[in-house]
């Protein structure tokens, strides 16, 4: 089973060099760690507001974290010349891509979400809703790494270009936001985990698992010329 | 040795008519050549002549302005995927500042579908068993070209196309090149190198990419 072995160590890697020196997996983690903190010092520490306000501010904080990473994802595979070796691998590029967006879910967004409970907890989210909204918002967040990526891969070759590839892929959170924070919103409101917006958001992030990595694989090829 | 070692590769290469172009510049217009197994062709020109471009043209990396480039087998099936029978030497060594070299070998390994065992037996071959436990951050620059090599060991394709292979190298390093790119021409691998100075230890078939102007100049 090449194709699998391939996959696997691409995705293996990707977990590696997050982890490794310099990899900086935690920096997702921290920056949604940080953005939960400072909340009830803007918000307004009221249990009352803060409590009606957490949910949809947890999609927040998870939508802005997830961008931290996305601007290495495909630049250093670029610059040192991974790419090219990637492209001339016989796996289907696209397969490729997958497992690098998957890797990097796996090594930046599970520390992320290993946070997010304790995040919950500090914008006064009621403690029975805490589990299933953490449910969710890792559901939610492979949805936004998968489409994270297409914007990763179009801003690869621009130096610096983090900025850039966050101006192109926050309209295309929208969608998952709306659904996210409905989930999130009917949950707090006594209602089903699986709640009618939930089924969209597993709807689209469904969807952005099968065009996603064909998406990325093709805009990450334009740079390689 | 391992069996597959032995096994002859037998593909030809094809360029007719290549064109190659950069914004707007024309590098290089009409470009033929056929390469049979056990040919070694020195790509040679001044720099920004295009020998980079021809190389990643070769690879599919870049789309050639007009021509064909073919890659068959002698019982004359022809080839589609590149990365069935090339493998890339660039100037950029492919190795992560943050990862044991002899996991990046072992990824490779994975990505090609070449043994895993072979790791340990190739690094010895480049001279890189004592760095095998070390980040690719600390490599010198030898070391990186070398550890590329073992790449190229481990992929073990018909085409090679390096780009400068010996650079960086040191003495040891060139004379260590000269015998891999022999023996691989003896099993009837290909070799196309873009270099400044003449491939070490190995007999090649000199090609100019020169410009009129640089020719003029010369």
């Amino acid at each position: 089973m090449s194709l699998l072995r391939a996959c696997l160590a691409i995705l293996k890697r990707e977990v590696r060099l997050g982890w490794g020196a310099g990899g900086g997996a935690l920096l997702s983690a921290s920056f949604f760690a940080g953005s939960v903190m400072v909340a009830p010092f803007a918000l307004g520490p009221a249990p009352d507001t803060l409590g009606k306000i957490g949910p949809g501010y947890l999609w927040l904080a998870l939508t802005l974290a997830s961008l931290v990473s996305l601007e290495r994802l495909f630049q250093a595979d670029l610059e040192d010349g991974t790419l090219d070796q990637m492209l001339l691998s016989p796996v289907p590029h696209s397969l490729q891509v997958l497992s690098k967006i998957i890797g990097q879910w796996l090594a930046t967004a599970a520390p992320l979400l290993a946070t997010s409970p304790i995040a919950a907890l500090l914008v006064r989210v009621e403690p029975a809703v805490i589990l299933p909204l953490c449910g969710q918002l890792a559901v939610g967040s492979l949805g936004l790494f998968l489409i994270g990526a297409i914007g990763a891969a179009l801003g690869a070759s621009v130096r610096r270009g983090g900025l850039l590839v966050a101006l192109v892929v926050l309209p295309l959170y929208a969608p998952s936001v709306i659904f996210g924070a409905s989930a999130a919103a009917a949950l707090a409101a006594g209602g089903d985990f699986f709640s009618q917006p939930f089924l969209f958001l597993c709807a689209l992030v469904l969807a952005a698992l099968a065009f996603a990595p064909v998406a990325a694989a093709a805009a990450v090829r334009l740079h390689v010329d | 040795m391992t069996a597959e070692r032995h096994q002859q590769h037998d593909v030809r290469l094809q360029i007719a008519g290549v064109a190659l172009q950069r914004g707007f510049r024309r590098l290089v217009t009409d470009f033929d050549l056929t390469c049979a197994p056990g040919d070694i062709i020195a790509l040679q020109g001044p720099n920004g002549s295009g020998k980079t471009t021809l190389l990643r043209a070769l690879a599919g990396f870049h789309t050639p302005a007009s021509g064909r480039i073919t890659l068959s087998r002698a019982q004359g099936d022809e080839i589609e995927e590149q990365g069935e029978v090339l493998s890339f030497l660039g100037h950029q060594d492919p190795i992560k500042a943050g990862e044991k070299l002899i996991d990046q070998l072992r990824f490779w390994a994975d990505l090609c579908g070449a043994s895993r065992d072979r790791v340990t037996e190739i690094l010895a071959r480049v001279g890189l068993t004592k760095q095998a436990d070390l980040q690719g951050g600390v490599l010198s620059a030898g070391q990186r070209k070398r550890a590329a090599l073992a790449r190229l060991l481990l992929e073990d394709r018909a085409i090679w196309l390096l780009d400068e292979p010996a650079s960086p190298l040191d003495q040891e390093g060139r004379a260590l090149l000269g015998t891999l790119l022999d023996q691989h021409a003896r099993r009837g691998g290909i070799i196309l190198a873009a270099v400044h100075d003449p491939l070490p230890g190995v007999v090649a078939r000199v090609l100019n990419l020169g410009t009129r102007e640089s020719e003029v100049a010369a």
